[in-house]
Formats: C-alpha cells, sequence, structure tokens
C-alpha cells in the first residue's frame, strides 16, 4: 500500500495574522517604552532627579578662621589673610575675545594676565593652552590682584580662596607664637601648644552648576558654615617685647655670644611681661634660621644658673634660721671640704671679712659654702624645689624643659656644695626670674603666666583662671633677701646693673657651660636676675648669655643689659621714681 | 444639516383600551420628532478656560520673574557682601601691619623721633624737675641698635606669584615640608 507523500508543511501568516504580530510586537516595544518612561518618571524619578543633581552640585570648602593670638594691648601677633589661587578651564580660554569681538585665545589671555601679574606671557600660556578642565595658574593673590583679573573677563578662568596664616608683628614674640605650615598644620610655640583651641571647624557649600561651570541661579544650594577657632591673648607687652629683642639682639652681637635672653615678669601675678631671645624666628620666614633657633629657649634652654642660686642658699639660711644677714664670716679664696672636694672663689684674694649680706654681694662661692653648710642636704633639695627649680612651669610650652635638680641621693660629694651655688643643676631662664619673684612678691611664688585668656570671633576677652601663688618661705625672710640683693647692686658685683631714678636688687651669675659634645665645659653662662623698685618691686627681670666671647662675668655683660631693659619698661610702664636709701646692712666687718 | 431624529419609547399616557370583539392589535410605536436641546454656550466656556490658563500662565511668570528678581537680588547682595568683608579683611591686614612694634618704631625714626635715654621727671607734690643720676652700665641706643626682622607687608609684593624666578620667598606659612619644627617634647621626655 504506498503512502501518500509526505507534505511538509509550512507555517505562513495569512495577512491579517501577520498585522497582528506586528501589532502585538508594536504594543509589546510601546509598553516597554512606556514602561521605563513611568518608571523614569514616576517610580524611579527621584534617584534620576538625584543622579541628575549630583552631576551639577560641587563643593567648595568654606575654612573656618583661626583663632587670633594678641598681646596684651590687643596688638595682633598671628591672624588669617585670605588669598586666592587662579584656575582656568583650557577649553574655555579659546573662547577669549577682545572687545570688537576678535579672537585672542589663550596666546591673548596669557599676555594679559601676565601684566597683573607681573610675569612673563610665555611662563603663562603653557598653563592656558590645552584641554584641561582645571589646571592652577596661580596662587597668593591678594584680593586686589584678584579683581584686577575679574575685570579681564575671560572666559574660564576662576578663582578659589583659601586662608592663610599671617604674623603681622613678624619676630617680636615670634619664638612664642610658634608657627603652622603651608597646610595650616601648627608645627611650633603656642600655636602648637594651643591647636585644638585655635582651631575651627571648615564648612562646606553646595551650588549647582552648568556646563562651563558657572554657578546656576536658581540652582540648589546649602551651605554648612564654617566654625572660627577661639583666639587667645598673652599677658606679652608688645612694646616691651620689641625693646627686649633689640636688647638682646644687641647684647648677643657684642658680646659674641651664642644665645642671649632676657625675660621679664610681673612680680605680683607671675604674668610674662616678654620673653626676648636672639637669635629668634620670623614665623612667617622660620626657614630663614637654623633649626635650633625656632624654639623659645627661655622654656627649653636648661642651663646651670650659677651665682643667682646664691639667693635660694641664702634664703634657707635665714628661713631655717641658721643665720641672719649680718652674721660675719672670714672668707679665704679657697677652702677644702671634709671629703677633700677643694671649691675657690673666682679670683684670688686675702681672707675677707664678710658678713652674710657681704658674701651675697661679693658673690663668693668659698664664703657661701662656709654659711651654707649648716644646711642639710635635704635641706637644701627642699629650698630649690620649693622655689620651683626641677619642675617645669604652668605655662606648659612645646618642649619646656624643667631643669635638673638632681635627688640628694644622687648627689656625688662635690655636688652637695656646688648646688649651693648653682652648679650641679640646671635651671631655665623662666624658673630663675620666677624664683627671683618669689623673693620680690614677700616669698609667695606666682604661677608663670603666658596666656591671659580666650578673645571669641566677636573679640570678646574671658580672662584665663589663675591659681594663686604657693608661699616658698616667710615674708620676713623674704624682705631680708631682698635687701640683701639689692647690696649686690650698690656694693657688690652688679654696679653696671643700676637704673637711673630706680633701686634695684639682683643677684649676677657666672657659671661654666658645659659642651654640648660632652667631656667638660666649653665656655661661660653670663647672667643677671633682678627686680625694681627694690622698695617696691614691679618687675622681675632676667638676662642671659650663653658663651659670650667678649666679657663672660654677668656682671660685666648681662648687668648693662639689665639697666637698659629695666630702665626702659620701668618708664613704659609708669612706675614713680624710687623713693628712700638702700639700707646701711653692712657687708663688711672689722 | 439636519437635526438628529430620535425614538421615543411610547407614551404611557395612551394606554391600549381592549376591545371585547376586536382581537387584540399589535401595538404600533410612534416616530417622533426630537428637537435638540438648545445649545449651551460654548464659546463662554472655551474663554473662560483659556482665560484660567491665561491667567495660570501669567501668575507663573510673574511668580517665576519674582522669585528669579529676588534671587538676582540675593546674589547682587552677596556679592556686595561678599566684596565689604574683602575690604573689610584688607583694612585689617593693613591697619595689623602698620601697628607691628616694628614699624611704629620705624615710622616714628623716619619722622625724626629719638628715644628718651635720659628721662627728667616732675615731682607732681611739688612740682620739682628730677634729673636721675646716670647708672654705671646702662648704655641705651637713641635709635634702634638691631633691627628686628618686620612683618611681611616689608615684602607683601613677595606674596604675588612670581613665575620668573623659583627663589622669591614662599607664600605667607611657608611650607611644612621645607623646615623642621623644634623639638616639641622636653629634653630626654
Amino acid at each position: 500500500m504506498g503512502q501518500a507523500p509526505r507534505t511538509r508543511r509550512r507555517w505562513r501568516l495569512s495577512p491579517a495574522g501577520r498585522i497582528r504580530l506586528v501589532g502585538v510586537a508594536s504594543v509589546g516595544i510601546l509598553c516597554l517604552v512606556l514602561w521605563n518612561l513611568v518608571a523614569i518618571q514616576g517610580v524611579d524619578q527621584q534617584q534620576a532627579a538625584q543622579r541628575a543633581l549630583e552631576g551639577r552640585l560641587t563643593e567648595v570648602a568654606i575654612p573656618a578662621h583661626r583663632g587670633v593670638i594678641q598681646t596684651a594691648d590687643g596688638t595682633t601677633l598671628a591672624s588669617n589673610a585670605a588669598r586666592f589661587r587662579v584656575v582656568v578651564d583650557q577649553q574655555n580660554v579659546a573662547d577669549y575675545a577682545d572687545e570688537d569681538g576678535e579672537p585672542l585665545g589663550a596666546w591673548g589671555a596669557a599676555q594679559d594676565l601676565a601684566t597683573v601679574l607681573d610675569t612673563d606671557p610665555g611662563l603663562l600660556h603653557p598653563k592656558l593652552d590645552g584641554d584641561r578642565r582645571w589646571n592652577v595658574v596661580a596662587t597668593g593673590l591678594t584680593s586686589e590682584v584678584r579683581d584686577e583679573i575679574a575685570a579681564l573677563d575671560i572666559p574660564g578662568i576662576t578663582f578659589e580662596e583659601y586662608a592663610i596664616r599671617s604674623y603681622p608683628s613678624g619676630a617680636v614674640a615670634g619664638s612664642l607664637v610658634g608657627f603652622v605650615g603651608s597646610d595650616g598644620e601648627p608645627l611650633a610655640g603656642l600655636e602648637y601648644r594651643y591647636d585644638d583651641q585655635l582651631a575651627g571647624v571648615d564648612g562646606v557649600q553646595q551650588y549647582e552648576r552648568g556646563l562651563r561651570g558657572e554657578r546656576i541661579p536658581l540652582g540648589d544650594t546649602s551651605i554648612t558654615p564654617a566654625v572660627d577657632g577661639t583666639g587667645i591673648r598673652l599677658t606679652i607687652d608688645p612694646t616691651i617685647q620689641h625693646y627686649l629683642q633689640e636688647a638682646a639682639a644687641e647684647a648677643a652681637d657684642e658680646h659674641e655670644a651664642e644665645w642671649a635672653s632676657i625675660v621679664m615678669t610681673d612680680v605680683k601675678t607671675g604674668k610674662l611681661l616678654a620673653a626676648a631671645e636672639s637669635p629668634s624666628v620670623d614665623p612667617n620666614d622660620p626657614s630663614a634660621v637654623d633649626a635650633e633657633d625656632r624654639g623659645a629657649r627661655v622654656f627649653t634652654a636648661a642651663f646651670e644658673p650659677g651665682s643667682t642660686a646664691k639667693m635660694i642658699t641664702v634664703a634657707a639660711l635665714l628661713e631655717e634660721g641658721l643665720h641672719t644677714p649680718t652674721d660675719e664670716f672670714t672668707v679665704p679664696d679657697r677652702w677644702t671640704a671634709p671629703n677633700d672636694e677643694e671649691f675657690r672663689d673666682s679670683s684670688a684674694h686675702e681672707d675677707q671679712k664678710l658678713t652674710l649680706t657681704g658674701i651675697l654681694a661679693q658673690s663668693s662661692n668659698t664664703g657661701t659654702i662656709l654659711a651654707g653648710d649648716k644646711l642639710s642636704s635635704d635641706q637644701r633639695y627642699e629650698y630649690f624645689t620649693r622655689f620651683g627649680f626641677g619642675e617645669a612651669t604652668a605655662v606648659g610650652f612645646p618642649g619646656e624643659s624643667s631643669g635638673v635638680v638632681h635627688p640628694v641621693d644622687e648627689w656625688d660629694g662635690r655636688t652637695k656644695y656646688t648646688v649651693m651655688f648653682g652648679q650641679g643643676m640646671t635651671a631655665t631662664a623662666v624658673q630663675t626670674t620666677a624664683a627671683m619673684a618669689a623673693i620680690a612678691n614677700g616669698g609667695v611664688l606666682p604661677q608663670t603666666q603666658l596666656v591671659d585668656g580666650t578673645v571669641d570671633a566677636s573679640g570678646r576677652f574671658t580672662p584665663a583662671e589663675t591659681t594663686a601663688g604657693t608661699r616658698v618661705v616667710s615674708e620676713e625672710t623674704a624682705d631680708q633677701v631682698l635687701d640683701m640683693l639689692e647690696h649686690v647692686v650698690v656694693d657688690g658685683t652688679a654696679g653696671n646693673a643700676a637704673v637711673p631714678g630706680y633701686r634695684v636688687a639682683g643677684k649676677t651669675g657666672t657659671a661654666q657651660a658645659p659642651a654640648e659634645e660632652g667631656g667638660g665645659y666649653d665656655g661661660y653662662t653670663a647672667s643677671f636676675v633682678g627686680v625694681a623698685p627694690a622698695e617696691d618691686p614691679r618687675i622681675a627681670v632676667s638676662v642671659t648669655l650663653q658663651r659670650p666671647r667678649k666679657g663672660y662675668y654677668g656682671g660685666q655683660s648681662a648687668a648693662p643689659v639689665f639697666s637698659d631693659v629695666t630702665g626702659f619698661a620701668l618708664r613704659h610702664l609708669r612706675v614713680p621714681l624710687s623713693t628712700g636709701e638702700p639700707s646701711d646692712t653692712p657687708t663688711e666687718w672689722e | 444639516m439636519s437635526a438628529p431624529v430620535r425614538t421615543m419609547p411610547p407614551r404611557a399616557t395612551a394606554a391600549p383600551r381592549r376591545s371585547p370583539v376586536v382581537p387584540a392589535r399589535r401595538t404600533q410605536r410612534r416616530l417622533r420628532l426630537v428637537l435638540p436641546e438648545p445649545a449651551r454656550p460654548r464659546v463662554s466656556t472655551a474663554v473662560q478656560v483659556l482665560l484660567i490658563v491665561l491667567v495660570g500662565v501669567v501668575v507663573g511668570l510673574v511668580a517665576n520673574i519674582l522669585v528669579s528678581h529676588t534671587t538676582f537680588k540675593v546674589q547682587e547682595l552677596t556679592d556686595q557682601q561678599t566684596a565689604l568683608q574683602d575690604q573689610r579683611d584688607r583694612l585689617s591686614e593693613d591697619i595689623a601691619y602698620r601697628e607691628s612694634p616694628q614699624n611704629i618704631a620705624s615710622f616714628a625714626e623716619e619722622n625724626g623721633m629719638k628715644r628718651d635715654t635720659s628721662p627728667q621727671f616732675v615731682d607732681l607734690s611739688t612740682g620739682e624737675i628730677l634729673t636721675p643720676e646716670q647708672a654705671g652700665g646702662a648704655d641705651p641706643a637713641e635709635e634702634s641698635p638691631v633691627r628686628i626682622p618686620g612683618p611681611r607687608a616689608d615684602a607683601r609684593e613677595d606674596v604675588r606669584p612670581n613665575l620668573r624666578s623659583p627663589e622669591r620667598l614662599p607664600v605667607v606659612g611657608g611650607d611644612a615640608g621645607e623646615f623642621t619644627a623644634p623639638a616639641q617634647t622636653p629634653p630626654g621626655g
């Protein structure tokens, strides 16, 4: 039985079917488009708008103003200044044209900018020509220069503002103020110490911009304002500070000293009126001086105080009732201790008949040992620490040294004697000045103060909390020591410290300076620390010259500087002339 | 164009009368000419709509113009504020430089002023003029003996970028990488 040939069946759509198919496909595509449309306009509308907005939004930082640093009278030591950098969109600069529409392009822009920036167009052109959308042309512009450039109306040129730290008083108190780097990070001094307080919090501004980078006037905008830092006001008097810096520089120069420092403090309050030194740093250009000259030596450099420490030994003797100012001594130029340690005065002399006041006035080492030998080692240590030696001040200056007063059990056979005339221990200039202030302040050691308070953005001053001073010796003892110290100037080694019209009390110091590399001494530290007026002390001043090559005795080199700066400060502070005469306390006996 | 003709349902009032002898006849519907209802005032409606739209558009435009105007005014005032702030900053910076002790001393010396190194005093109670004796060691200079580096006002031109030479002073504040800071901890600490 034959099978009928299998006919291959082909699917063919009728014309109506095709139309239906096309229709269905069209409807499908249409639905797809519609769905997408709905999704964009309805479901995904916010996200799409957000994405578009993000594309247009740009953020600009609003720099917070760092707190200012002022002197006691409000003179600015550190503040902020706005500077601008010129930024170019190179693709738009090509459209630069003159008033007649004549195209000038990048070269024309370079020529016009060079006139304002005082430079060569050939150097500017490579910065303007190209297809980069953001390129820095120049930085550090003041607002005057910015306005001049803006007036050129060069397409694609915009400005970015940034803040710099400015030090309008230059090197005046520069070593105290410290400095910041170009990134605004504090690197030294009070800038570093009070950074938490001085630094503010940057704000941010968001706005919409068009394709050419221009701001869209009606676009979204938001501002998170910056929070400015809180400023600080120092106790420093700028006029005195400036004068003392000049005096320190002159003294260092004249005596060819490694460095010189002068510290002046108010004896009643402990406020530092000036803390000068040379060499010193100009915070505007710290790299101009060596690294070791960029700090504040008055706080960081500890040196043997030498004979200025004798006032502490004498105060201890009087306070403990072991001696009186008129006790008599026969003082040789050499003296050998029971442990065979030998001590001598700075120069050979016959035996001298000196009172305790005379020993201090003549700055006799052997006499100080003879008198001070009645003090136990513990008493010697106790009185030095009572007067603030061996402990950093409350200022907390970065890198501040506490000085060294070794515990008694670390003293060798020589140190137990040398410590009485300021050797075998170290102190900073600020510590020595504070100790003198304690004697001048009736036996109360005032807390050393450098920061007087804070200043907010509106300039409102809030005083810092202060702590009452610490009594270290009785008022009677302090007065007696002060009287003895006046005889140092009147009858002793410090005649050069006298100030016209004012009574002065003080003590010279000449100590050996240990070599930096160790292995002995390689110079001297000449110093003088004193107060004025002696009858009612207002200021305590210390002058220190490190390793002077000309005139290394404190009475020769440091005392005249004291006279100069103290006289200036007393007149500046309108302190009335001294009245009365020094006491007739004998310095010698028959 | 003719009015549309509608067929109406039979009147409810025309109830069929029944006759006992006559067989029931099929009721015939009667066509009736329905007159079109009076045309509504279409033109005035369109005008109203148009007016509403127009007013809406105008109000929108005016509001937009007002908002734009206010925005531009705000922008203008903001620009003025910025300019005034710039001016204030400029003047503050200038005053700070002029108030520095170095500049005051410098201006004083330029104007022939000298330091008083031998002052005299008047006793207010007696009117006596007191002349203190000169001290032995003090030898203060009448003029600034040593120049303390002054503020950058002395070299403010250097703040401008100078692209000719890289040796000009850096922007105020320097670069942290250019120099090292002094020790921030106590010796041995």
